[in-house]
């Protein structure tokens, strides 16, 4: 039986690599100890591995192949694209894969009916979706991962209750598997976020701010219905035209199922992120 | 019109430098040869695709406000713009910042669903 040790809800903007690489300036401070922080708690949870919830940005699954929920299952992962190095300043790196965690979450019958009905893949160049999280919470690039692709980006999307059911799948499923693991789940999004828009990049200010305490307010509730009322399409839509992928924070909460520890959209120089952790260990 | 082909385009063009540093060196001559590909084939085409002449031509004049009114992925639109601009034509990000929002603005928020 493994064990869920902590799950992480976190920002992957890829802008911020390089603007904290040099320093860290005060607009960036608290973005900064956020993940220090989440660094800090990632280790002293000691994970086996690391299920990463993410979407990829149109790089491996684009409008000619387009699936739902996938997962990864390769031994090895490398990141990132050309245009990512090229035009976010991020590092190619390689990390892991963990195929026997990606092989009992996928389903290991031949038909299976209880579970997300995964697509997946056995070759997969990850994008700054899963290499930015990673590059803050464990640069060392150690511990094997199991990237899962939600489509959060191309509408139509999945609704929140196939993400909540994702989280909750996620949960039962490594709990009972005979692996003896002991797992972190990280899931990465926005808050409220416009990219392509008229309202992007307004130095630290909001597209939404009203959207940003609401949903944050869902995830500090621990109540996975609140959070689902609160994600409708429209209402995620108008908060900017990426923030559709608040969706995948939803998977964090419905895994760990109460109030997190750490609940902070945090302000920086960027859209404000989001920061959710749930401490694990010994809550089963 | 077809958003998927607007989008294939321009993920293409920022995909690569070398696709870019192609589009950016000769636009017309470019979109010319990506249309050419399509016409007679059968996709999937890895590098061809049909587009009409109102969508070549906001393409190569770089029409942010068209493409973004004809429901371009807002995203790969923002990237394509910003790699032809920013990362080949080193126009600083601020100035494109300013440039790219006053061009989409009068738009709203097109649908771009496929």
């Amino acid at each position: 039986m493994s064990e869920l040790v902590a799950v992480l809800g976190v920002p992957h903007n890829p802008l911020l690599k390089r603007a904290m690489q040099a320093g860290i300036d005060e607009d960036l401070r608290a973005t900064h100890e956020n993940f220090q922080d989440f660094r800090g708690r990632l280790e002293d949870a000691r994970p086996d591995v690391l299920v990463m919830v993410g979407s990829d940005h149109f790089r491996k699954f684009f409008y000619d192949n387009s699936p739902a929920f996938m997962i990864g299952k390769a031994s090895r992962f490398q990141g990132t694209h050309p245009n990512e190095i090229r035009t976010f300043g991020l590092d190619p790196m390689e990390v892991p894969g963990d195929v026997e965690m990606a092989t009992s979450l996928l389903g290991t019958k031949y038909l299976n009916s209880d579970s997300i009905d995964f697509g997946f893949s056995n070759e997969w160049l990850i994008d700054h979706g899963w290499t930015v999280p990673l590059w803050f919470l464990r640069p060392q690039y150690d511990i094997p991962i199991v990237p899962i692709h939600s489509n959060t980006n191309m509408p139509p999307l999945p609704g929140p209750r196939r993400f909540a059911a994702l989280g909750q799948y996620l949960r039962e499923t490594i709990v009972t598997d005979g692996a003896d693991k002991r797992v972190a789940i990280i899931a990465t999004g926005h808050l409220a976020t416009d990219i392509g828009g008229p309202r992007q990049f307004l130095g630290g200010d909001s597209p939404d701010p009203g959207f940003d305490a609401d949903a944050v307010a869902w995830m500090a509730s621990g109540d996975i219905d609140v959070a689902i009322e609160g994600c409708q399409f429209d209402r995620l839509a108008s908060a900017g035209n990426v923030t559709l992928q608040f969706l995948n924070l939803l998977v964090g909460l419905a895994a760990a199922n109460r109030v997190p520890d750490f609940a902070e959209g945090t302000a920086s120089r960027f859209a404000p992120g989001p920061f959710f952790y749930w401490d694990m260990k010994d809550k089963r | 019109m077809s958003r998927f082909d607007i989008n294939k385009f321009m993920m293409f063009v920022d995909g690569t430098t070398e696709a870019l540093n192609e589009f950016c060196n000769d636009r017309e001559g470019f979109v010319a040869r990506w249309v050419g590909v399509a016409e007679g084939s059968v996709r999937p085409l890895p590098d061809g695709g049909s587009l009409s002449a109102e969508e070549q031509a906001a393409l190569v004049g770089l029409d942010v406000g068209a493409l973004y009114e004809m429901g371009a992925h807002p995203y790969i639109l923002l990237h394509f713009a910003r790699a032809v601009e920013v990362d080949f034509n080193g126009i600083a990000f601020p100035e494109f910042d300013r440039a790219y929002k006053e061009a989409v603005t009068p738009h709203g928020y097109p649908n771009f669903a496929t």
